[in-house]
């Protein structure tokens, strides 16, 4: 379209107009870095953008606006400059190249929006975009810009390099060329060439669109994995394959800096997958597996606990995938991320991974044993428990004598799930600690056992002068022990417990009421329900009640398939 | 990349484009019905319900329902309908129409009712039957004589002045685009060799401005691809590569942002090649079996320096499909010799085609003789479904036509000439534009663009020739 008005002169009011389509696209720029798009200056900023562009080229047509390194200029008046140099956006649009920009009438907003854009985001040096480029790819119909020539030295002699011969030459070859055919003229004239195999068929149509749907559809990352797999499974050339191996890993290592776990997950399975390829020569499988242990280096290391360190809002799914696709490689990094004290959820998913990823090498865990921090040291206890075995235990049992509570009750946990042989020791001598909770769990647990060296040392507690001031819940717990352990031997002292009365003493009466009860429901025998009926006869108020819970106990236990006893150890408390 | 793939113009135009697509494939439908039913006939009400349905939406979007040909394109209002595979019919008979009418472009109104559009058809079909001297003059005075309201029909060069005389500045910016792309190719192989990181930017930039001309007027830089290599010191190979595989793409209906990537995958199919000796690429005699195994990596090592010094991103995956694609072949055959379950891609089988068909029609020091244009399209036709995709292989010979741009002829009047310009409608790529170089007895001339096609030109091709016989070289007429 020929805007008439453009021939004329550009008027006062006209330059005026041009400056606030400026002012406006400058503050619109601003709105769009200082504010959120939720946030109402965000769009008030960009609606008066738009609505001063609509009315310059209502009123004037075609905005042609020249740049130079520091100012926009409209008719040789500038109308838009900025001192900084980082914050001008003539200059940004300059340093790429653009010496005009044109905004056409019929802009659209959508257009704007997206010109803002471009022009407010700064380039970064890695960026493979600039301006021109981000423009380019915009596509914005009523938006031109004119770019700066580029000077080209070789252009000509690049040009003239395709072209052989000198003009003269060329006359020579042509008159020997036209001689020639003359001699032997062509026998016939060409027939015209068939149609019909140059036009697609329906169906070959069909089939087009197809292919260009699947290409769409092909993400860059899986066409790159799948070439790097071809490639690398079929390298025979050492040198190359290492090259490859190396490039592999420090991508890797790249995508996990950047947060990309799930592009990082995807090399790993590349190379677990081409590990396991069929026909691959001699001794690459263990040089691709290998790789995994060169992907997470220091500065990986750092960049994965940042990563880690700002929340659980990474995809655990590629956490876990991560860690599995390292193997066994992933468990020292990954055990010095725990010790960083990633959220609840990160730390799970790391526990859960790590567990997987260590079956069949405990000893990597023994290092993080002797950390100083109590969580790492725990948490790696806890994850020897999940992969159990000799090798675990003799593990654990070097934390037995921890000096954190919260380490000796995972060791605890260790062994009473384990059952593991040399557990039997180490709950006895958890039966001395200082800490109520864990001698109660160990009481318990040894009660599970079975462990008849267990009902002597708690048959010796119960007589022991100080066992009487401790609290009802370990004293219940000796008691129910005992009564799982030794039910003959503390039968007797169960009725004494129970039909002996005691004046003025009835908190002391209640105390072994309860603890004689938890003693008889552990041993259930047809006599123990005998004294807690004669017991019950005798007894009021909440002694009565305790006894006769005992009893519905006892009878909810001879039901089939009701298990008598403790519930097992609760999971960790992973803190 | 804007998210998702989508720019503002598609948001904006896209609606327009469709619009545009159904105008078009309407007028074709009652272009081809109307000639075989009377106005009247329940088999036309459909079709021209339809056409009128559409000209109320031009005119609720307040566009215009405009449609018209120059310079061997059609549009829609100002956009142009770009040919694609699914659309073809449509677009070559509606290009005919508008070529045997002699008419530059036909807008309709709501004004224009099933009645008069059905008229108006009947009278270009009457127009186009009887020989005219000026048919679009016999059809604006049958339209006056009938009083159609509502449609109105101009001759060729009264639409888009602006794009009149643009045809030498094009040729102008083509070579300039070309020279640009050869010397940031140029900077890029050398990076490469240097071991030094590889940006990208300005290379992207040149495979932008190759797809805007390759938009606006295929022909200037299509003819440049004549320019070919003689060594490996310079770069017109990639450069044609690229030219070539961005033209089948657009042949294929590939959107803007990916002819980027299919560009920069073209141009830089052959990065490997930088690692490998020029004492090898250069040898004066043809390769041994050793050497050959050296060629032969340079797919692979073009994946390994691609991203050791660029990195993974999704450009770098896009190249890399042509870096390592280009000689991987339909069947399986070809090199690196590899386990692909995925297959090769579009991509690389465009770039494959390209890469094929600028090799062998180029002479480089290890290979003497070079073919003809039209002996190497016969070979990639004769190939395809084994080494090439057959219907990109068809769609190749539609960027090119069958006597491809830059085939040496000789015309049915005994003068020499070359293909400068195929002609887009196939039905007639038996007579190209042709630029007469040499009279019937071999005198050298500067002679005049022919178009064959039309019969005042008296002549048609006799025979082609091989310009390397007697040392010719075409490459000079599309400077």
């Amino acid at each position: 379209m020929i805007d008439a008005r453009r021939a004329d002169a550009p008027d006062k009011a006209e330059v005026a107009s041009a400056g606030l389509f400026m002012q406006a696209l400058a503050k619109a720029d601003r709105g769009f870095s200082i504010y959120l798009p939720n946030n109402p200056l965000h769009d008030k900023f960009f609606a008066e953008f738009c609505r001063r562009a609509g009315e310059h080229l209502e009123e004037f047509g075609t905005l042609r606006l020249e740049i130079t390194h520091e100012s926009v200029l409209f008719d040789g008046e500038t109308v838009y400059t900025s001192p900084d140099l980082r914050e001008n956006f003539a200059f940004r649009m300059y340093a790429d190249g653009i010496r005009s920009l044109i905004v056409e009438r019929g802009v659209e907003p959508p257009e704007l929006r997206t010109l803002v854009e471009i022009l407010g985001r700064p380039a970064r040096e890695d960026d493979e975009d600039d301006i021109v480029t981000r423009l380019w790819s915009s596509d914005l119909p009523h938006l031109r810009y004119v770019l700066a020539e580029v000077p080209l030295e070789s252009s000509a002699a690049a040009l003239d390099a395709g072209v052989s011969g000198s003009r003269a030459t060329q006359a020579g070859a042509l008159r020997r060329y036209a001689a020639e055919l003359a001699a032997a003229p062509p026998a016939s004239l060409l027939p015209p060439p068939s149609q019909q195999i140059f036009s697609l068929s329906e169906a070959e149509i069909a089939t087009l669109q197809g292919l260009l749907t699947q290409d769409e559809q092909r993400t860059p990352l899986e066409d790159m994995v799948s070439i790097l797999e071809a490639v690398i499974a079929a390298e025979r050339e050492d040198a190359v394959l290492q090259e490859f191996l190396e490039i592999v890993a420090r991508l890797c290592g790249d995508f996990l800096i950047a947060g990309r776990v799930d592009q990082a997950v995807e090399l790993l399975s590349l190379l677990s997958r081409t590990a396991a390829h069929p026909g691959l020569p001699a001794g690459n499988a263990a040089k691709i597996a290998g790789v995994r242990g060169r992907v997470i280096t220091p500065e990986v290391l750092a960049g994965l606990s940042r990563l880690l360190a700002t929340g659980d809002g990474i995809d655990r799914e590629a956490l876990r995938g991560l860690v599995t696709g390292l193997g066994r490689s992933a468990i020292e990094p990954f055990c010095h991320i725990l010790g960083d004290a990633p959220g609840k959820e990160t730390r799970k998913v790391l526990i859960e991974a790590l567990v997987a990823a260590g079956r069949g090498s405990p000893e990597l865990f023994l290092p993080f044993l002797l950390d100083p921090r109590w969580y790492l040291v725990r948490n790696a206890i806890y994850i020897l428990r999940r992969i159990a075995g000799p090798e675990s235990a003799r593990a654990a049992l070097r934390c037995a004598g921890h000096s954190d509570q919260r380490v000796r009750k995972e060791v605890m946990l260790f062994f009473d799930e384990t059952g593991d042989p040399a557990g039997e020791s180490v709950m006895l001598g958890f039966l001395g600690d200082d800490v109520q909770s864990l001698r109660v769990a160990a009481t318990r647990s040894l009660a599970r056992r079975g462990s008849s060296a267990a009902a002597e040392r708690l048959l010796a507690l119960t007589a022991s002068p100080g066992f009487a001031e401790r609290e009802l819940l370990e004293r219940e717990s000796v008691w129910e022990a005992l009564g799982a352990l030794a039910p003959d031997r503390v039968l007797p002292t169960f009725a004494d417990m129970l039909l002996k009365r005691r004046w003025f003493a009835r908190a002391q009466d209640l105390d072994e009421t309860a603890c004689a009860c938890a003693g008889l429901k552990r041993i259930g025998t047809p006599a123990a329900v005998d004294l807690l009926k004669k017991a019950a006869a005798g007894k009021r108020g909440e002694q009565r009640e305790l006894v006769e819970k005992a009893l519905r106990a006892i009878a909810q236990t001879r039901r089939p398939g009701v298990r008598a006893g403790n519930d097992a150890p609760g999971g960790p408390d992973r803190g | 990349m804007p998210p998702g793939g989508r720019t503002v113009a598609d948001r904006i135009d896209e609606r327009l484009i469709l619009l545009g697509k159904r105008f078009l494939r309407s007028f074709f439908v009652l272009y081809k019905t109307s000639s075989n039913y009377v106005v009247g006939h329940p088999a036309l009400a459909q079709p021209l319900a339809e056409f009128a349905e559409i000209i109320r939406e031009f005119e609720h979007r307040r566009e215009e329902a405009l449609l018209a040909f120059h310079d061997d394109n059609l549009y829609v209002g100002e956009l142009r309908l770009k040919p694609d595979a699914a659309g073809f019919d449509a677009f070559l008979t509606t290009l005919r129409a508008f070529k045997l009418g002699r008419i530059g472009s036909v807008s309709f109104t709501g004004q224009a009712g099933p009645r008069e559009i059905g008229a108006w058809f009947v009278l270009l079909h009457e127009v186009e039957a009887s020989v005219q001297e000026d048919p679009c003059g016999a059809l604006l005075a049958r339209m006056a004589a009938a009083g159609l309201g509502g449609i109105a029909v101009e001759r060729p060069g009264e639409q888009l002045p602006e794009r009149a005389g643009m045809s030498e500045d094009a040729k102008e910016r083509a070579k300039g685009i070309y020279a640009q792309t050869l010397e940031v190719i140029s900077d890029v192989m050398d990076h490469v060799k240097l071991g030094k990181a590889l940006k990208l930017k300005r290379a992207k930039r040149v495979v932008q401005s190759m797809i805007d001309q390759l938009l606006e007027a295929e022909t200037n830089l299509l003819g440049l691809t004549n320019l070919r290599c003689y060594d490996e010191y310079t770069y017109n190979h990639s450069v044609n590569v690229g030219i070539l595989s961005i033209a089948i793409g657009q042949r294929v209906g590939i959107g803007k942002n990916r002819l980027v990537d299919l560009g920069m995958a073209a141009v830089f199919h052959d990065i490997g090649k930088s690692c490998i000796p020029l004492a090898v690429l250069n040898k004066p005699a043809p390769f041994d079996e050793r050497e050959w195994a050296v060629i032969r990596r340079h797919p692979v090592l073009g994946v390994k320096e691609l991203l050791k010094l660029k990195g993974a991103d999704a450009l770098t995956a896009r190249i890399m499909q042509g870096a390592f694609e280009h000689h991987l072949h339909l069947d399986g055959s070809g090199y690196p010799q590899v386990a692909y379950p995925r297959g090769v891609s579009l991509s690389g089988r465009i770039v494959a085609i390209a890469d094929c068909y600028d090799a062998l029609t180029s002479s480089r020091v290890y290979r003497r003789t070079a073919d003809t244009p039209d002996a190497t399209l016969r070979y990639i036709l004769q190939k395809s479904g084994t080494l090439y995709d057959p219907i990109l292989a068809k769609l190749f010979v539609n960027v090119l036509g069958v006597y491809p741009v830059g085939t040496l002829c000789q015309l049915s009047s005994g003068e020499l000439g070359v293909v400068m310009e195929c002609n887009p409608d196939p039905e007639q790529w038996e007579s190209p534009r042709v630029k007469v170089i040499a009279s019937a007895d071999g005198t050298a001339v500067d002679g005049t663009m022919v178009d064959l096609a039309d019969p005042a030109s008296g002549r048609r091709i006799a025979q082609t020739l091989d310009a390397r016989r007697h040392d010719i070289d075409v490459a000079r007429y599309f400077l």
